[in-house]
């Protein structure tokens, strides 16, 4: 991250709240002693001794009882600051929901049946039609999954909310992709891109340090 | 002598833990206003007189980036070497926006309840 060399003070600092975080995932101890360890540069260019500044810090004991008291909350899933249920990203997957839904009834009407009859005359009678009025159970079944699976992230809060929508995302995504040439699949695509931009909404991006 | 003790260290326990809630809504609200990062944050808070202790800042940013308040991204600094800097979320702008609706009769409730209005 740098190429400033600590004095050997805030390096043992460091290892030893490094020691302290070890129940701690990999991501987070690495972000928190990053943050420390950023502070410690910062604070040394701008002219202040680090024995100041380490005693400004506290012990490294300290700094890992507030981590780890963090990231219980952090882990308990619901963030520790109220958060409003209806946000973007729940409206995006309100409309996935409801595109899912028009698809479905679009699917179900449209006349993709076509019966030939040869009556007793040897004319060939074609006559189209839908879905429904054939009544094809396990078609209408598989056209009414997407709308099924989008349902999920809209009863859900916090951090199983944003993995809920990132896999709906994927499903509806799959379920176009797989689905194209068969009948009327390409009209979940638009339910599909709602449901991208809903699990791009909200979510950290996690730059590599 | 140990029960002064006892209640003084009570009281500092309780206003710290008061002063961590809080401090989370400045840092959203700092962010809000521009990218910002670590050490910048910890100087205004200290200078603001809200945060004891830079040690309760880095936990901190690392839990509300986690919980998707605030994103970060590596930028080059005017030091010339990259910079963490963390910019708010729209859930970090939804929560900053709840809390500013929340404060005003929440302060003004606790100056009626602990009497600073009367005389």
């Amino acid at each position: 991250m740098s190429g400033v060399d600590l004095p050997e003070g805030a390096k043992a600092w460091l290892r030893q709240l490094d020691r302290l975080l070890g129940t701690l995932p990999d991501e987070e101890r690495r972000e928190i002693i990053d943050g420390f360890r950023a502070h410690f540069i910062e604070a040394i260019e701008s002219g202040v001794d680090i024995g100041t500044v380490l005693d400004q810090v506290g012990g490294p004991q300290q700094a890992a009882d507030e981590s780890l008291r963090e990231y219980r909350i952090a882990s308990q899933g619901a963030p520790a600051t109220p958060t409003r249920y209806f946000t973007t990203k729940r409206a995006f997957q309100y409309v996935a929901t409801a595109l899912c839904l028009v698809a479905f009834v679009v699917i179900l009407l449209l006349p993709s049946y076509v019966g030939v009859t040869i009556d007793e005359d040897g004319n060939v009678i074609t006559e189209t039609q839908s879905v429904a009025a054939v009544g094809d159970v396990g078609f209408i079944v598989t056209i009414a999954l997407p709308a099924l699976v989008s349902l999920a992230p809209l009863f859900l809060r916090g951090r199983t909310w944003n993995i809920a929508s990132i896999v709906v995302a994927v499903l509806l995504t799959m379920y176009v992709a797989f689905g194209w040439l068969n009948t009327g699949y390409f009209l979940f695509a638009p339910a599909a891109a709602a449901a991208i931009i809903a699990s791009l909404l909200g979510h950290t991006r996690r730059p590599a340090p | 002598m140990r029960y002064t003790v006892y209640c003084v260290m009570y009281e500092n326990r309780v206003l710290t833990n008061l002063r961590k809630g809080l401090v989370e809504y400045c840092v959203l609200a700092a962010a809000e206003v521009g990218p910002t990062y670590g050490f910048e944050l910890a100087r205004n808070l200290k200078a603001d007189g809200l945060a004891a202790s830079e040690s309760t800042l880095y936990p901190l940013l690392a839990r509300l980036r986690t919980n998707g308040m605030l994103e970060s991204d590596w930028r080059e600094s005017e030091a010339g070497r990259p910079r963490k800097y963390y910019t708010l979320t729209p859930a970090g702008r939804d929560s900053l926006a709840i809390f500013r609706s929340t404060w005003p009769p929440l302060r003004d409730a606790v100056d009626r309840a602990i009497g600073k209005d009367e005389p």
